[in-house]
């Protein structure tokens, strides 16, 4: 089976100045694919808003990026505190993030929706050893078939 | 809507470099919002993003987005950072001194839309 290429990288927790330089080096990589355009932002969107989740409110972790023949694959793990309710994060508007989240134009309560909203296949565990969600994206237009 | 005719009409500044293209660039749509969470939610096409959050993240918010043109309202200042980041992504980088509810009315009155929305 296709393993594709593998891109691992680590987010601090609380570094407000750099967040979004995982997410820019994504966007770039992809962009370097020939990739449709929408599709390179639908990822982006989802990675920066990942990396801003692990900023905020993560004891920190990593984003990795999977490029099969097919697929984009996103996955965010960290290393807690977890989610205490998944469900309640699911909704629109709900949001523990912190004032200075906020004062960073952050912290909406859309994180995961919109996450939820801009892949094609998504999936969140969560526990109090920490969180990890999964993004997938189909890159052929009929998925290969 | 051209970057020339918004800066005209908002007496606006450009914080970027000036050319033909800047100038000449045409915008069909805008949104207005200091969360850029919302931004990431609702924008999905090349708009005008009227701001007041000056920082890093609202760069960054563009570029995952590709949106080319960003306007702080109420005289917000970015620091060079803030400019060095929209240089390095080709933001075209406008201020103005109306708050965001006069830029929004001035400019929806002069004919540039909201995106299509909610």
């Amino acid at each position: 089976m296709d393993q594709g290429i593998n891109f691992t990288y680590k987010i601090e927790s609380d570094d407000f100045i750099r967040a979004g330089r995982v997410s820019s080096e994504i966007k770039k990589c992809l962009s370097q694919l020939h990739l449709d355009s929408k599709l390179i932002r639908l990822v982006a969107i989802c990675a920066y808003e990942a990396e801003m989740n692990l900023v905020i409110h993560s004891y920190g972790g990593e984003i990795q990026l999977n490029i099969t023949n097919d697929h984009i694959h996103l996955t965010s793990t960290d290393v807690g505190p977890g989610i205490k309710s998944v469900e309640l994060a699911m909704k629109e508007g709900y949001s523990t993030a912190s004032e200075k989240a906020r004062e960073m134009g952050f912290g909406a309560g859309m994180g995961l929706p919109n996450m939820k909203k801009h892949s094609d296949i998504f999936s969140i565990v969560s526990s109090i050893e920490g969180t990890t969600i999964k993004m997938s994206y189909l890159t052929t237009p009929f998925g290969g078939q | 809507m051209k970057v020339s005719v918004i800066i005209n009409l908002i007496n606006a500044k450009l914080l970027t470099e000036t050319s033909e293209d800047v100038l000449n660039k045409t915008l069909s749509s805008a949104f207005a919002s200091d969360l850029m969470s919302d931004v990431l939610a609702y924008v999905n096409e090349d708009i005008l993003l009227i701001t007041g959050l000056a920082h890093v993240q609202t760069l960054r918010t563009a570029e995952m987005l590709d949106i080319q043109v960003v306007l702080f309202a109420r005289g917000k200042t970015p620091d060079e950072t803030v400019i060095e980041l929209a240089k390095q992504n080709n933001i075209i980088l406008l201020q103005t001194a109306y708050t965001t509810y006069e830029v929004s009315g001035i400019l929806y009155q002069a004919g540039l839309p909201s995106i299509n929305c909610c």
